[in-house]
């Protein structure tokens, strides 16, 4: 059985927004522009080469896509057994010893975006803080270092 | 042709812009903007070859991917410290300790980050014609969205290697930050176990990893680091000449050389930034010319009948005892790309060294201007 991708609302809006444009412009390629003729001259037609190219990108990245989409689960509701825990689509607060605030949303490795605060699931802190409960402390250390993060809270933005 | 000239003398700044948040904290000779471009691109191919992994059009990204600093500058995390009048020790306390804040926060941060860079951009290929501006826009787009996040954590991993190179691991002095990060950055399983290494090997950490993966990931870091220690060396030589380019700064350039001036359609940009890189990798062993040394060589060098023999052996050399630690499979298809490019017995070896040529002349007729006492007597 093929494992269910979950995404929230808004990377699964994401994801299709590309895919149909993805496939207006997989349309607009071949019908707009003129298909160069492979056989011009006794040499390849470099303009096909081309052209066949980008018709296979784009062809591979909407595959993709498509498989992604097919398979994905958006996040509506709550398993139960997810309450109180980290689970994917959770904004986690934590809190640092000094009282320092770092927030973070765990997202699928599609979604991620640390820039924005959205980390995989699969990084090493977001390995780290799934499944613990609120109040958990979270653990990162080196030998020569340790940070303790506290799980304040522990929020779902569902769709 | 004459605003392509200025979008490369734009571009040029980006080889001696260090990386803000190493001299903030205090590093003499830090790695610069080119340098740091440079090593992206090196791991980034070389990581894809070790993963088996098509690369695609990833290596044009990792070359593109800071261009927005050009007039942008380097931004450190507590660039949009909204209302903080940071001194140099509140900095460096923000540097060691990493950037503490709610989403919200990261939001905004990141939106003006993308803002400043998008126009810095937008200013520097105004330079360009339209298709080149549109190649470049759309992957530093696709880049700073996610599109390329591949390369994202690869250019965080190298982020971190530069922290572990210049400032070593001790908390007190290099902090907590660039490994923090990485750790929120790093999603993909390979790199995930690639961070393993690099920590288990300078962080002293426990890490589960098997052996025979473990060998092969740790011959690529030493590879990298010895690079770093080359590149360091060549520094120190440059600054007492203040004149002639580094070697990670001439693959920079020629690479984007690379990218501007090659239109044909059925050759990939990337196979001419392949040989770019490797065609000068054994030059961080053998060392760089000075822009006179490098004119006078270009010059009577073909006159001299066993000058390419004898370049090739010490070439080869130098790649053998440069590619030692790596995997033989990457060391193998080094040597191949290294081979095509001086061989020149392909239509595309022989397009990227009419390239190599074209740069060549370009760094001579910026040479020519800036020291024209030089070429007084002397009929080019």
């Amino acid at each position: 059985m093929v494992k269910k991708i979950i995404l929230t609302k808004q990377g699964y809006e994401k994801l299709k927004k590309e895919y149909e444009t993805l496939k207006k412009l997989l349309r607009a390629k071949v019908k707009g522009e003129e298909v160069p003729l492979v056989f011009e001259s006794d040499d390849v037609n470099v303009e096909f080469l081309a052209f066949k190219d980008d018709v296979e990108f784009l062809e591979t990245r909407m595959a993709e896509l498509e498989t992604i989409l097919n398979n994905a689960k958006i996040l509506d509701s709550l398993p139960p057994a997810w309450k109180d825990r980290v689970q994917i689509g959770a904004l986690v607060t934590l809190e640092e010893k000094d009282g320092k605030i770092n927030e973070f949303m765990l997202v699928e490795s599609l979604e991620a975006d640390p820039d924005e605060g959205k980390i995989s699931i699969n990084s090493p802190l977001g390995k780290a803080l799934l499944g613990k409960k609120v109040g958990e402390i979270v653990e990162i250390s080196t030998p020569s270092f340790k940070i303790f993060y506290k799980i304040k809270k522990i929020r779902y933005h569902l769709s | 042709m004459e605003k392509t000239f200025s979008f490369l003398r734009a571009v040029e700044r980006l080889k001696t812009m260090p990386k803000t948040g190493l001299v903030l904290m205090g590093v003499k000779d830090p790695e610069t903007i080119a340098d740091h471009i440079f090593f992206t691109m090196l791991n980034l191919w070389i990581l894809t070859k070790e993963k088996k992994f098509f690369s695609g059009n990833l290596l044009k990204v990792a070359l593109i991917h800071d261009l927005g600093e050009v007039y942008a500058g380097d931004q450190t995390p507590f660039f949009y410290w909204d209302g903080l009048d940071i001194k140099k020790k509140e900095e460096r306390k923000i540097l060691l300790q990493g950037v503490r804040l709610s989403l919200k926060e990261r939001r905004k941060r990141a939106f003006l980050k993308f803002k400043k860079e998008k126009d810095s951009l937008l200013r520097l290929i105004s330079f360009l014609p339209f298709s080149l501006k549109k190649e470049i826009f759309s992957l530093w787009l696709g880049f700073t969205k996610g599109k390329f996040s591949f390369v994202k954590q690869v250019d965080r991993l190298e982020t971190l290697l530069q922290s572990i190179f210049y400032l070593g691991t001790d908390p007190q002095e290099a902090g907590t930050s660039w490994l923090e990060g990485t750790e929120e950055v790093v999603h993909d399983p390979f790199l995930v176990d690639f961070l393993a290494v690099i920590k288990k090997n300078f962080y002293k950490t426990k890490e589960e990893i098997s052996p025979k993966k473990e060998k092969r990931l740790k011959g690529i870091l030493d590879f990298l680091m010895r690079i770093k220690e080359e590149r360091q060396r060549q520094y120190h030589i440059w600054k007492k000449r203040k004149e002639g380019e580094m070697v990670s700064w001439h693959i920079f350039m020629l690479s984007i050389f690379c990218f501007l001036f090659y239109h044909f359609k059925d050759i990939k940009k990337e196979k001419l930034i392949e040989m770019a890189m490797f065609s000068h990798l054994p030059y961080f062993l053998l060392g760089f010319f000075s822009e006179e040394e490098n004119y006078f060589l270009k010059k009577f060098s073909f006159l001299e009948k066993d000058f390419f023999l004898e370049n090739f052996k010490k070439e080869k050399k130098a790649l053998e005892v440069l590619t030692t630690p790596l995997p033989f499979s990457i060391k193998k298809e080094i040597f191949r790309v290294w081979q095509e490019a001086i061989l020149q017995k392909t239509r595309e070896s022989l397009l990227f060294n009419q390239i190599h040529l074209l740069y060549h002349f370009y760094r001579f007729l910026i040479f020519k201007n800036e020291k024209k006492h030089f070429f007084k007597n002397e009929r080019i």
